[in-house]
């Protein structure tokens, strides 16, 4: 892999594993404990890393009063880091599920429409049209406004928004690669649909599906925060990056750091993701 | 040549000089739409391919060898199949009317076809033992060690100096000539009943087309294979083709005329 594909691996890795700890482990996921005395405390390095209870005046021996909070606590007292690694699973988790999910599916109708080609291509490729000229955006504000917002009706619009997207590229891409005379040497082999495009296409066109699925990634984690921010995004106990950019708005003048500090692990991330899935793309390109 | 090399448990059901596959009036005439009249392609054409023996078609440059041996083949692209009229008899059956499983599980199986252009008929991102072993794999089902030792033991036929380690090479490391070598080990890894070879070892030097001459004579005996040969190249038709025809203006002659 590339020197920028290992940084990558290695951005994302590091602040991956960081996430998966604070969030999943029990006794370090204590975001929903609220603890209204240890409400909006600055960050520790602003008070010698002291205990969070020391600061607020409480027993020590109460839970969860003889812990640091690196980022301070939020307006409820919940300790900031916390939320701020929640809220990245949270994000993270649905923009690389739909952005795997609609890439796949989009390679799936691709496939079907280069392989049989005539009416199967047309009725595809029409319906992606028509799926263009609807204005995505607003029309899932409506749904999400009629249905109710939620995790799972925000990851079935997100979807809705992005299946369809990278068809058209994909379904060139396809043409192009079945018309070469491997694949030609392939149906002189008896090989059908499934053999030729999961074994010997899908690999060989590896370099733009991962474009393709870095570039959906990025795109589906600025509209889910588009989507939280305007608040139809998940709904509590579930935070994202959205919804803490909104809370970060709203108490900048006298919480900056949680603005920055979102700011800067959702830059981390999705630079070192980025890098990563530029990385697979290049090792994938084929040498022919 | 051990017979047990090539065998994948498969015995010939026909004799020596039985035609295993007949054409049948076959015709081809594409529509261009620049000149406006029509291009006869192949005009109906007779052409039966005898077990155990090597047929040769010799064609100039532009005379529609691999057209026909597409057509023959029923493996045109779509736009161009719909022209075709005529049948291509085989085990009884017209190729031209079948479709789907009955017709895929042929292919490479019992008719095997090796195209002309090695180097892209390979895939550029599979290596040589599971491009080697995929027609056996699928129609076959076998395991993954049987396989491999199936692809050393056809590579060491074909004339590669070192199988083993070949095996786990990719197509950008074979030479050109190598690569015609695995072509010819690829279409014979299950032993077909038909093998079509479209303008076969045209880049190997006198030693290397004569060894892998050698080895389709030899499959054609052993096996009863029908082979058929499309070649613009005389001199190998008259040397290694039993019987040899001439297409020009879409019609056979017998010989070698020009």
């Amino acid at each position: 892999m590339t020197l920028a594909g290992k940084i990558g691996l290695a951005m994302s890795a590091t602040l991956g594993l960081l996430m998966l700890i604070i969030s999943l482990l029990p006794g370090w996921t204590d975001y929903d404990l609220v603890v209204s005395e240890q409400a909006n405390l600055p960050p520790a390095i602003f008070n010698n890393f002291k205990l969070a209870g020391e600061l607020a005046g409480l027993s020590v021996d109460s839970p969860y009063a003889s812990r640091i909070c690196l980022l301070g606590t939020d307006e409820l007292g919940r300790d900031y880091l916390s939320g701020l690694m929640r809220a990245s699973l949270v994000s993270l988790g649905f923009s690389l599920g739909i952005a795997v999910l609609s890439i796949l599916i989009a390679f799936s109708l691709a496939s079907l429409a280069a392989w049989y080609g005539g009416w199967v291509d047309g009725l595809v490729m029409r319906l992606v049209d028509i799926l263009y000229a609807v204005p995505s955006l607003a029309s899932i504000i409506l749904v999400l406004a009629i249905f109710g917002a939620g995790q799972a009706m925000v990851f079935v619009c997100l979807l809705g928004l992005g299946w369809y997207s990278e068809i058209k590229v994909l379904g060139i891409q396809i043409k192009i690669e079945i018309s070469l005379p491997y694949c030609e040497a392939l149906r002189g082999m008896g090989a059908g649909l499934f053999r030729t495009m999961v074994k010997h296409v899908l690999p060989n066109l590896g370099s733009v599906v991962w474009t393709l699925v870095a570039m959906r990634l990025l795109v589906l984690v600025l509209q889910e925060a588009f989507l939280s921010f305007i608040g139809f995004g998940p709904s509590p106990p579930w935070l994202s990056w959205g919804i803490l950019l909104r809370d970060g708005i709203l108490s900048l003048d006298h919480a900056g750091h949680r603005l920055f500090s979102t700011f800067a692990v959702m830059a981390w991330f999705l630079t070192g993701i980025s890098l990563f899935l530029d990385g697979l793309a290049k090792q994938a390109v084929v040498k022919r | 040549m051990k017979k047990n090399e090539f065998e994948v448990g498969k015995v010939s059901l026909y004799r020596a000089n039985t035609p295993v596959l007949s054409v049948r009036g076959l015709s081809l005439i594409i529509d261009t739409p620049a000149k406006k009249t029509p291009r006869t392609i192949i005009d109906s054409l007779n052409l039966d391919l005898p077990a155990g023996s090597i047929t040769g078609i010799y064609g100039q440059t532009g005379a529609g060898k691999t057209l026909l041996g597409l057509a023959i083949m029923a493996l045109l692209p779509a736009d161009l199949a719909g022209l075709v009229k005529g049948s291509v008899i085989f085990e009884g059956n017209d190729l031209r009317q079948m479709a789907g499983k009955a017709m895929t599980n042929l292919y490479a199986n019992k008719l095997a076809i090796m195209f002309q252009n090695p180097q892209a008929s390979l895939n550029p991102n599979i290596n040589i033992a599971s491009q080697l072993s995929q027609a056996g794999r699928m129609h076959h089902h076998l395991d993954a060690k049987q396989a491999k030792e199936r692809a050393v033991n056809l590579l060491q036929l074909v004339g590669f100096l070192d199988p083993k380690s070949s095996v786990n090479a990719y197509p950008h490391h074979l030479s050109l000539s190598m690569s015609q070598r695995l072509i010819l080990a690829i279409a014979i890894s299950c032993s077909p009943q038909v093998l079509i070879a479209d303008d076969p070892f045209s880049s190997l030097d006198d030693e290397g087309r004569a060894h892998c001459m050698g080895l389709l004579s030899a499959l054609a005996r052993e096996f009863n294979t029908a082979v058929l040969i499309l070649s613009h190249n005389k001199d190998l038709l008259a040397s290694w083709a039993q019987k040899s025809y001439t297409l020009s203006a879409g019609k056979l002659e017998e010989g070698l005329s020009s």
